[in-house]
């Protein structure tokens, strides 16, 4: 679940980041997010048959959708560095408006770029905005492809290729992507449930484990890398619930071929919203979806950033009893705050840990949003 | 010794408070005009500088196509790897009619593009990603908003073309500091969807803005790349290079005013000088008495040279203060102008330089203290007892009247030397005008001596000794008189001058219009020289009109602008032209029996006078201009009398126009009717034809003629109003010298009254005098004005803008100087010869 989005509507509205960071129009998230989506929107009311490739491109009747990158990759050297390139469409509107003119339209193209250098703690990130016009940014089922300017996510999904390529400056990624496990149907058959009201809930499928391999410069260093990528893809027209602060989501690889996806909905009396939920995952047999009392995530650290005065956790142990798995998690670098439209802390993290009495290691990436 | 000097000049000031005060306004009056129009200018460019600097934002470079870019060459550079931030705009100046009549420019932007660009429109409240939501929304600076009447969501109407389009106030923009605040004061923000569906402008793009790096390698290697990825007909041009076009073009008109403003300071010198001589010599006997008991030459010369410092000081600072109020005043029509002719700016507060006032101070107490330096000099020189002696200056300045007249002659022959020589260099051309002016004063004693050789039998046989003892009073005080009669010539010669170029300009522009505008019926729509582009007629409309029944024949224009090869603009008017049409143009160069058979065939144009001076063409040059096919080389045919644009345009024909631009859009429509049609009947009936929603302006050549004349005039406005202001300066002066003069010749009238000469007959003589330096004055004034007028019409006009002006003398403006010229020395003799008639002789001759 990539709750992220859910702030990010906020930053649509305030779209006009100044890279200069000169001028930022503020808007209330919380009043923005309570309001009620326009009834002319689709909304994810129950699972539904995915169609491919169709679903993998956009869909233009719901209000909101993002195409999701996160992976951990080194160099031959074995300097880790963890990478996200995300792309989120939101419709301002059910319609554009009818004007004459190519510029008009009803969607807008977020993208964020980061890559993070474990061994210089390095993290760099990045943030577009362009309208689904003109073929500044779009996204397309066939062929797949969903870009912003000259950052794109492209390839054949259903064979499990994808071609990610994006530069801003001296930061750049160009990656060829395959992948090594089946896709998952994230909740109930592809139905995410975010909150308590019906249609504040995703259609939500996931590829955990993607080969990676290719190339990466930060900071004038160019490096020739591999590793593994996850991918989200998510679409609706939710709303953030009255109470609901903010998340903690999870995307774990574990060395044991095994697979976990978990988010937790914080709630401002500091309690855990049972909407929260957790899938697991491990080749040949079927995704395990657990409930919110099933697992239990602790934090064992703190990280205040400089920049932002924000507090995140920064040491987790997760434990889920009935799969017998406990496992701590550390980031590969500290700051991964990404400080765009919508401030958030998003990155890889290093995991160690036990299942079924058997020591396992791995790679993961955290969001945490609403600190 | 220096405090009893202190208080003998004190003395001498308080009694004598009027020419105190005079001296005082003259100065502060020549002050105030300059810093008056100097800060107007100034403001008004100020305005603009910013106004265009806000608008480019922190653009180094911009793309530019012939006559859009496509926005598809802007979808190319965003999608490409690699290349410095660029930003898509739409802009065009439109004319708002609702909810108040304003020309305003739409700026269409993508938010999306805009960060590195003008921060101003992200700091616009709501004007977001949410604006493209709207798809009618529109952004106003507060300021703006509150000047129009303008409520949040209230409907702004705007003419485009000949239709009223609608846009809703969406949001209110809160500029901060003063270059967003002027980009704003002008500026109606939308998001570029509106501005091109608004503009009927969809797929085009006024331009691409860049942000490239630093000069050097990197930024050559961008330029490099952005050419091969632009369509043909687009180019890379530096950003500043429009507006320091636009500035070029009000340059002439700057230059102009301040010459104006600068006559208006001339004059007030002239008549310091004037005061300061008056109060020396009035004082000859005390400074006599006071080197008789020991103040050395230096004390008087500080002494003269402080009072004239106390004066220029006072003056200037009331200058000032007063300039800075006629600035008020001036600007507005320094900006009317501006708007008429040459571009939107819209001044929200004056621009107070520094520099204009040190210039102005430093003229207006330079200009005092070099008018008291000769009196000074005078006073200083003089032995004590020949400074007793009145009579010694006056046979001083008679024995030098000679070598006065001989020095004018010189300068004359320099000043006619300066204008031959100085090619087409303006400020040169004022220069040799303001030699000129001094040559004529250096000439002034003599003429005045050789007429009043004249004008003395002729008064004394019409009004006997009187009229002889009035008239030799001239001459016989010639070193007051001359300089009064000098200042009061040279003030108003100068405006006779401009009254006969403007008269001239106007007669000429009359008769040019009345052969040019031949059609019987004109069509156009509302738009003004700066929106020019947005005039465009409907096809239905054009389709209606020509198919009125009445109708023989059309003349059609289209106006554009033509891009050359080497970056610049030249407006220009695509036009099919009716026959009758074609022989309305006058050529200066050119034979008309081959310019028209090739006008339409190849890629030639004709160009107006002003355009072929400020470019140098002639016919056979070539001019190198960028259409949608690429840069094509274009003949000139001919060169054309005309006076619409002192920027000067080019004429092609409709068919070279769309063979190379493809672009049929109609802007105005002259129609010729059948023989013997009514056009007023013609006219109504073509008003109702007018399809409904479209504006357009139906008329008759004669109206057209009017309205044409209404711009003209309010062209003029500035002109006279300084007119009037070195009128007003000359009369304060002369009135000021006039009153110091005859106040000095009590007791010479005196002695008069003593042996029986009445009060009344007292009051005629000294009226008399005054009026006879007037009326030398006037006289004066005329020759020097027509030469004034000559060098304004030949040398500055056709160096400014270029025009061939036919040169229109009208006895109006000569005799209106001559009137002015009498009636200001007689109102500066009514008050001493009221005065001494009521003195009692005695008194007046207590003294002797």
């Amino acid at each position: 679940m990539r709750a992220t989005v859910l702030f990010v509507v906020g930053a649509f509205l305030a779209a006009c980041s100044d890279e200069r960071g000169s001028v930022r129009a503020s808007l209330d998230v919380g009043d923005l997010l309570s309001a009620p989506a326009d009834p002319r929107f689709e909304r994810a009311l129950a699972p539904r048959e995915f169609a491919f490739p169709s679903d993998h491109g956009p869909h233009a009747s719901f209000q909101t959708e993002w195409w999701y990158f996160t992976g951990t990759l080194a160099d031959s050297a074995g300097r880790e560095f963890g990478y996200q390139l995300t792309f989120f469409r939101r419709a301002l509107a059910p319609d554009a408006p009818s004007l004459d003119s190519a510029w008009a339209t009803k969607d807008i193209y977020m993208a964020h770029f980061t890559l993070a250098d474990a061994q210089s703690g390095t993290f760099e990130a990045r943030e577009r905005f362009e309208r689904g016009a003109l073929g500044l940014a779009g996204a397309s089922a066939t062929p797949w492809r969903v870009w912003l300017r000259d950052w794109s996510v492209e390839g054949d999904l259903d064979a499990g290729d994808v071609r990610l390529r994006a530069r801003d400056g001296e930061l750049e990624l160009d990656l060829a992507l395959r992948a090594t496990s089946a896709l998952v149907r994230q909740g109930e058959r592809g139905l995410s449930r975010k909150g308590a009201a019906a249609g504040n809930a995703s259609h939500y499928y996931s590829l955990p484990r993607m080969r990676s391999q290719g190339t990466l410069a930060l900071r004038g260093e160019r490096h020739t890398v591999s590793g593994e990528s996850w991918f989200d893809r998510e679409w609706s027209t939710s709303a953030l619930e009255e109470g609901q602060v903010g998340w903690d989501w999870f995307a774990l690889r574990l060395d044991d071929g095994s697979e976990l996806m978990l988010y937790r909905m914080r709630r401002a009396d500091g309690s855990v919203d049972p909407f929260s939920s957790a899938m697991f995952t491990r080749k040949g047999a079927e995704p395990r979806a657990l409930a919110s009392n099933e697992f239990v995530v602790r934090e064992s650290a703190s990280w205040t950033s400089p920049a932002s005065g924000a507090s995140y956790p920064s040491r987790w142990t997760i434990e889920v009893p009935s799969l017998e798995l406990a496992v701590e998690l550390e980031p590969l670098v500290s700051d991964c705050e990404l400080r765009v439209a919508v401030r958030y802390w998003e990155g890889a993290v290093r995991v160690k840990g036990t299942r079924e009495s058997r020591a396992l290691l791995g790679r993961g990436f955290v969001e945490l949003t609403g600190y | 010794m220096i405090s009893l000097l202190s208080r003998a000049s004190l003395r001498y000031l308080s009694r004598h408070p009027a020419q105190l005060v005079l001296a005082i306004l003259g100065v502060a009056v020549g002050v105030a005009v300059v810093v008056g129009i100097d800060t107007a200018g100034a403001s008004a460019r100020r305005s603009f500088e910013l106004a265009t600097r806000a608008l480019s934002g922190s653009a180094t470079h911009v793309v530019r196509g012939t006559p859009s870019v496509p926005e598809e060459a802007y979808a190319r550079l965003a999608l490409e790897s690699g290349l410095p931030p660029a930003a898509p705009v739409v802009q065009r100046s439109l004319a708002l009619v609702s909810p108040a009549n304003r020309t305003l420019d739409l700026l269409g932007v993508d938010p999306f593009a805009e960060g590195p660009f003008r921060a101003y429109t992200s700091a616009s409240e709501g004007f977001d990603g949410a604006a493209l939501l709207r798809g009618d929304g529109a952004w106003l600076s507060r300021a703006t908003a509150s000047e129009l009447g303008a409520q949040l969501g209230d409907e702004l109407v705007f003419l485009v073309g000949s239709q009223r389009r609608s846009v809703r106030l969406a949001g209110l923009v809160e500029p901060q500091g003063e270059l967003a605040s002027a980009a704003l004061a002008d500026m109606v923000l939308v998001d570029i969807s509106t501005a091109q569906s608004l503009l009927g402008a969809r797929g085009q793009l006024t331009r691409i803005d860049l942000a490239l790096p630093e000069n050097g390698p990197e930024r050559a290697a961008a330029l490099a790349r952005i050419a091969t990825l632009l369509p043909k007909g687009c180019a890379v041009e530096p950003a500043s290079r429009r507006s320091e076009a636009l500035s070029g073009m009000t340059r002439a008109f700057d230059i102009n005013l301040r010459a104006l403003g600068f006559l208006a300071l001339l004059v007030g010198v002239f008549l310091v000088y004037n005061t300061m001589t008056f109060a020396v010599v009035q004082r000859r006997p005390l400074w006599g008495t006071l080197r008789s008991i020991g103040a050395t030459r230096g004390e008087l010369f500080r002494l003269v040279c402080a009072e004239a410092l106390a004066i220029g000081a006072l003056g200037t600072g009331l200058g000032l203060g007063l300039g800075m109020l006629l600035a008020q005043a001036l600007v507005k029509l320094v900006t009317q102008t501006i708007n008429d002719l040459y571009y939107v700016v819209s001044v929200r507060e004056l621009s107070l330089e520094p520099e204009v006032f040190a210039e102005a101070a430093a003229l207006g107490i330079g200009a005092t203290l070099l008018g008291a330096m000769f009196p000074a000099l005078d006073a200083m020189r003089t032995a004590p007892r020949a400074i007793l002696d009145r009579a010694a200056a006056e046979s001083r300045l008679r024995a030098r009247i000679g070598w006065l007249a001989l020095a004018g002659a010189l300068a004359g022959a320099a000043s006619i030397a300066l204008l031959k020589a100085s090619g087409q260099n303006l400020p040169l051309g004022f220069a040799a005008l303001f030699l000129m002016l001094f040559a004529a004063a250096l000439l002034v004693p003599a003429a005045t001596t050789l007429l009043c050789r004249v004008v003395v039998p002729i008064a004394g046989a019409l009004a006997g000794s009187l009229g002889r003892i009035a008239t030799r009073g001239v001459t016989s005080h010639l070193a007051r008189s001359s300089v009064a009669i000098a200042a009061l010539a040279i003030a108003l010669s100068a405006t006779a001058g401009m009254g006969i170029l403007v008269d001239s300009f106007r007669s000429t522009v009359v008769r040019w219009l009345d052969t040019t505008l031949v059609a019987d019926v004109y069509i156009s729509s509302p738009s003004t020289f700066s929106n020019r582009e947005s005039a465009v007629l409907s096809d239905e409309l054009v389709a209606r009109m020509s198919s009125d029944s009445r109708v023989r024949g059309t003349t059609i224009f289209c106006d554009i602008d033509l891009e050359l090869a080497d970056g610049g603009k030249v407006f220009a008017t695509a036009a099919a032209l009716h026959p009758k049409s074609r022989d309305a143009y006058r050529f200066l160069a050119g034979d008309p029996g081959r310019i028209w058979p090739a006008f339409s065939e190849r890629d030639t144009l004709i160009v107006s006078e002003s355009l072929a001076r400020h470019r140098s063409l002639e016919p056979g040059s070539m001019l190198s201009v960028r259409t949608a096919n690429g840069v094509r080389p274009f003949e000139v045919l001919g060169v054309f009398r005309d006076y619409s644009s002192d920027q000067g345009w080019a004429m092609l024909s409709r068919e070279t126009w769309l063979r190379g631009w493809n672009d049929p859009r109609i802007s105005a429509l002259g129609l010729f009717l059948e023989p013997g049609s009514d056009v007023d009947a013609a006219i109504a009936t073509l008003r109702s034809a007018v399809p409904e929603g479209e504006i357009v302006k139906v008329r008759s050549g004669e109206e057209l003629v009017a309205a044409s004349m209404e711009v003209f005039d309010r062209t003029f406005s500035v002109t006279r109003v300084l007119r009037l202001l070195a009128g007003v300066v000359a009369i304060l002066g002369v009135v000021g010298a006039l009153l110091a003069m005859e106040l000095e010749r009590e007791r010479e009238m005196g002695v008069l009254r003593a042996i029986g000469l009445s009060p009344g007959g007292l009051k005629r003589v000294v009226l008399g005098q005054t009026g006879l330096l007037g009326a030398l004055a006037g006289l004066f004034a005329v020759p020097i004005g027509i030469a004034v007028a000559v060098v304004l019409i030949l040398v500055i006009n056709a160096r400014s803008f270029g025009w061939t002006l036919d040169i229109q003398i009208s006895p109006r403006v000569l005799a209106e100087t001559f009137a002015i010229a009498v009636l200001s020395a007689l109102i500066a003799g009514a008050y001493p010869a009221r005065r001494m008639a009521r003195l009692s002789p005695a008194q007046t001759l207590r003294g002797e």
